[in-house]
């Protein structure tokens, strides 16, 4: 039964997208969580299905729509929370509402049958096609190539923004560049659990992983093994009791949150 | 003005600094200067500016009118110069990070290689009396260590000014004693500005004292008239030393 899956090009993509996302989980992850800014997250992914609504009216790759919405919400949460000092919940508020509302008005616009939208909001890691792969892995490159730049800049400005500004990093910009690393993991994510169950994915793996790390790296290195865990059991069993991969991903990931705080000792 | 003749150039000058958050001014027209290797601690009630003074020394905040120089230069370029202990209470001690990790981070945008700030690290973990801790994380630490880790965080960062936010609150009177024997003898090399609430333990070990509520009161001395304490704190203040009235604790 397993070499029958293993043939399947849509299995090997969704065990791609797996190995690709528990990236993103690692890395973005950790900085977010340990940042307190997983609503941020929530945010910037929910913008994204304005774009996606749009892609379909328009005719481009969903994948593009997603993220440009992602990264404007990104620069438009981070600039003006600083420069205006406006309040960060309700920027947060705006975006995720707008998004969503801009998405369905481009659907309903769109003449006919528009497909496969709920994998995009609950996930549905077994339907993910190769172009996809493809944006997954060119969202990974990126990430770890500008994290390993201002490696040093993010773990200043997350662990104590003032003193980082004291030193003389430029704050405000690698808070930017932050959240757009967040747009760029929101796209690698959508297919995984989708926009709606994503947050999950940016607090419990590290939560979990914390308890059990030392060191940023070594957080960053069990929240990517979490993530991939929590993925791959859901992916499989949801192949077996032919449920929502997405759905049984949280669920799996909030009972071994539960079972954690249980039994490991901080 | 007898520097501008010898062209000394102060650690700190504010000259006419103003700053309002719309209607509300916060900061009235305050002049200092303040001269390099100077100790000075500022005091004044919670909610007289202090914080938004430090903010705006290190260029957080755009001053409304008026003007800031750290050593002659805008606080906006003046990264590496200053050396910021925030409050301990603020740090988030849940982060996965030991004490040399923490205070590797004054040393992020600095150019030197592994080895010097290796033995840098070694040299300030001595000087604060946290050699024994070195690879503790700062999770397991008391308050009167975090705020060690913090000042040597700062001191990494090979800074002319130390500006400290607040360093005694919450902290046991052991570990001020302590805490202020080090900048005490960190004061040899480093300008010294800290602000408090607290005129207890600070007015014992600075050189020069000030106070802030809005304006600032600064006569370049350690002496503070009960009349200028009590015009602060709109209040009678009791912490002038045991009977000595107009002056405060230089001999304790």
């Amino acid at each position: 039964m397993l070499s029958e899956l293993f043939n399947n090009q849509f299995f090997i993509n969704s065990l791609y997208a797996a190995f690709l996302s528990s990236i993103a989980i690692g890395i973005v992850g950790t900085f977010v969580y340990l940042r307190r800014i997983t609503f941020i997250s929530g945010g910037i992914a929910h913008s994204s299905y304005g774009g996606i609504g749009m892609s379909y009216y328009y005719g481009f790759h969903p994948m593009i729509g997603a993220l440009g919405f992602a990264l404007l919400t990104a620069i438009f949460i981070s600039s003006l929370r600083r420069k205006k000092r406006k309040n960060e919940d309700m920027l947060i508020s705006i975006a995720w509402a707008l998004g969503m509302s801009i998405g369905v008005l481009f659907i309903n616009f769109t003449p006919g049958y528009v497909p496969n939208l709920m994998g995009y909001l609950f996930g549905n890691i077994i339907t993910v096609p190769t172009s996809e792969i493809y944006f997954i892995l060119g969202a990974d490159v990126v990430i770890i190539i500008l994290v390993s730049m201002f490696y040093k800049q993010f773990k200043a400005v997350t662990f104590d923004e003032e003193f980082a500004a004291s030193m003389g990093i430029k704050t405000g910009l690698i808070d930017m560049l932050l959240l757009c690393l967040i747009a760029l993991s929101t796209i690698i994510l959508i297919k995984i659990v989708g926009i709606v169950l994503l947050i999950a994915l940016f607090s419990i793996p590290q939560a979990i992983s914390l308890k059990l790390s030392k060191s940023f790296s070594s957080m960053m290195f069990f929240s990517a093994l979490f993530g991939l865990a929590f993925i791959l059991i859901g992916l499989f069993s949801s192949y077996y009791l032919n449920l929502a991969s997405g759905s049984l991903t949280i669920l799996i990931a909030s009972l071994c949150y539960l079972a954690s705080e249980y039994f490991i000792k901080e | 003005m007898p520097q501008q003749n010898r062209e000394i150039v102060n650690a700190v000058s504010l000259k006419n600094l103003t700053v309002k958050f719309g209607n509300q001014t916060i900061l009235n027209t305050i002049n200092l200067d303040l001269a390099e290797k100077e100790f000075l601690g500022i005091i004044g009630p919670n909610g007289g500016g202090k914080t938004t003074f430090l903010k705006t020394i290190m260029g957080f905040i755009t001053p409304s009118a008026g003007s800031v120089s750290i050593f002659g230069k805008n606080p906006k370029d003046s990264g590496g110069t200053i050396g910021y202990v925030p409050q301990y209470s603020t740090f988030e001690s849940h982060f996965p990070v030991n004490v040399t990790d923490v205070i590797k981070m004054g040393t992020y945008t600095s150019k030197v290689s592994k080895v010097i700030i290796d033995s840098l690290i070694d040299d300030i973990l001595k000087k604060t009396r946290l050699s024994h801790l070195a690879k503790r994380q700062v999770s397991e630490l008391s308050g009167g260590e975090k705020q060690r880790v913090l000042i040597s965080r700062a001191l990494a960062v090979q800074p002319k000014i130390l500006i400290l936010d607040e360093p005694t609150a919450s902290i046991d009177y052991e570990s001020n004693i302590n805490f202020f024997e080090i900048l005490k003898e960190l004061n040899k090399d480093i300008t010294i500005l800290l602000v408090s609430h607290d005129i207890g333990v600070i007015s014992r070990y600075v050189k020069k004292i000030a106070c802030l509520n809005r304006e600032l009161h600064y006569h370049d001395s350690k002496e503070i008239s009960q009349e200028t304490l009590e015009a602060v704190y709109k209040c009678p203040v009791d912490l002038i030393a045991h009977g000595v009235p107009h002056r405060v604790l230089e001999t304790h």
